[in-house]
């Protein structure tokens, strides 16, 4: 499963987290729009993607007309849960503060609405909502801009693709067209053992076994917070700062 | 209903184990710390504001505001509850559900108006206002609501659930009343909101 892109709306209709992994797939039909969104560049870990506003206005404005339409047809409780189109899925979780939560997934992607109850819950409360210094409101779109949340995030949405790497060793940017994506859904107690050999599945040959680890421990009594990251293996390291996708964490 | 912690507990198996799954759980904390640092607030605010009550009273509402709209994502979060269908039943969540879980106390929801729009929390415990006695300076008997936070808190919740409120205390045991009692009334409901216009 390809986790294409992330968003948040606040209850003031404005965007206030949004990050891309990666471009969705080229229509063949040659909308403009879709040519420039697969010609961007890869974007860093921990790094918001710079795009056009329209993506995330036109995500709001799909989900917003879609969720009353579903709300005038089938009453106040019956709840837009997921769209999909030839190209992809997007799925939609809102809470009672109207905060809105969008992902755009592959089609092959089971429901993701308990993952994004789950981010509203685990990430979104705990590290945004609860943080004392994030204002709760984002006039002017300045948005959510929290480590903690940033890496919690990218820590359980990790989303891995062949073709990038083969961008990355500087093959033509074309070539990721044809590439197939791959990308893989782990539950969270998989082994190492296994961890390793699907990275190998998803990886070249030539790339090393990828081992990741990291701990996030519990805010301390003092308020501070301890964060602890082990990245083994160098390579995996360049691969993060350069922006490699990653794996689905689940 | 029930005002029994709810715990949310429906798991898809395979995505049992989600994001660092925590058991949803009330984290206690020491209810003596909680009366004395609020104690300690109010006092601040009477010395910072030269003893003017209403600024102090002002001063907690705008605080329980701020921490109202945090709070009802905690709430939300915790309890997995949905939307209230009527303000009758908005009105049973707070006092059954919202003061059960923060404050552990549960004030009696009463005097409805007959259009449903307004009601009145007595409490019959106030963990705020443990040990607490009023100035005696001859005005905060008559100007101070003590627990004026709660009525922001309860706004600020509120707010973010698309209902624009008004509440305020009525009597209070502190300047001698036989109950405390807090006026809530419905103002509107709040309309979503619609993206700005494109320019």
């Amino acid at each position: 499963m390809v986790v294409y892109s992330f968003y948040i709306f606040d209850r003031h209709a404005e965007c206030i987290y949004k990050r891309r992994w990666l471009p969705r797939p080229t229509s063949t039909v040659g909308k403009s729009r879709s040519d420039t969104v697969s010609g961007a560049a890869p974007t860093g870990l921990g790094q918001t993607v710079r795009s056009t506003d329209d993506d995330s206005k036109l995500v709001f404005g799909t989900v917003f007309s879609l969720r009353n339409m579903v709300r005038k047809l089938g009453g106040e409780d019956d709840n837009f849960v997921s769209f999909t189109t030839s190209q992809y899925k997007l799925h939609y979780y809102e809470t009672p503060t109207n905060t809105k939560f969008v992902m755009l997934t592959d089609l092959k992607s089971p429901s993701m609405r308990i993952a994004l109850q789950q981010i509203y819950i685990n990430l979104f409360v705990e590290y945004v909502v609860k943080n004392p210094l994030s204002p709760t409101e984002h006039p002017g779109g300045v948005g959510v801009n929290n480590e903690l949340f940033e890496e919690s995030l990218e820590q359980n949405l990790e989303v891995s693709s062949r073709e990038q790497v083969h961008v990355r060793k500087g093959e033509t940017a074309g070539s990721h067209r044809s590439g197939h994506i791959e990308a893989i859904i782990y539950k969270s107690g998989i082994s190492k053992a296994q961890e390793r050999h699907s990275c190998n599945r998803a990886h070249t040959a030539a790339d090393s076994p990828v081992v990741k680890h990291t701990v996030l421990r519990a805010p301390a009594c003092d308020g501070t917070f301890w964060r602890e990251k082990k990245i083994t293996g160098a390579q995996h390291r360049s691969q993060a700062r350069q922006g490699h996708p990653y794996r689905l964490f689940m | 209903m029930t005002n029994r912690f709810r715990c949310i507990s429906v798991f898809e198996p395979e995505l049992i184990g989600f994001l660092h799954m925590r058991r949803t759980r009330v984290d206690k904390v020491n209810a003596e710390l909680v009366t004395l640092t609020y104690g300690t607030i109010v006092a601040q605010l009477c010395q910072d504001y030269d003893s003017n009550y209403q600024d102090v009273n002002k001063q907690l509402d705008k605080m329980g505001y701020n921490i109202g709209m945090r709070l009802i994502e905690d709430f939300l979060a915790k309890s997995g509850v949905g939307r209230c269908a009527n303000f009758r039943e908005t009105a049973d969540m707070i006092a059954k559900v919202g003061f059960k879980i923060f404050l552990n106390v549960t004030p009696t929801v009463t005097n409805w108006t007959s259009d449903n729009t307004q009601f009145s929390l007595i409490f019959e415990d106030n963990p705020l206002a443990d040990f607490v006695e009023l100035p005696d300076d001859g005005r905060a008997q008559d100007e101070l609501w003590f627990s004026n936070i709660l009525c922001g808190v309860l706004r600020g919740s509120l707010e973010m659930v698309q209902m624009q409120i008004e509440a305020h205390f009525v009597s209070d045991v502190l300047r001698g009343d036989d109950t405390t009692e807090m006026r809530v009334s419905l103002v509107r409901y709040i309309e979503d909101e619609m993206p700005p216009e494109e320019e």
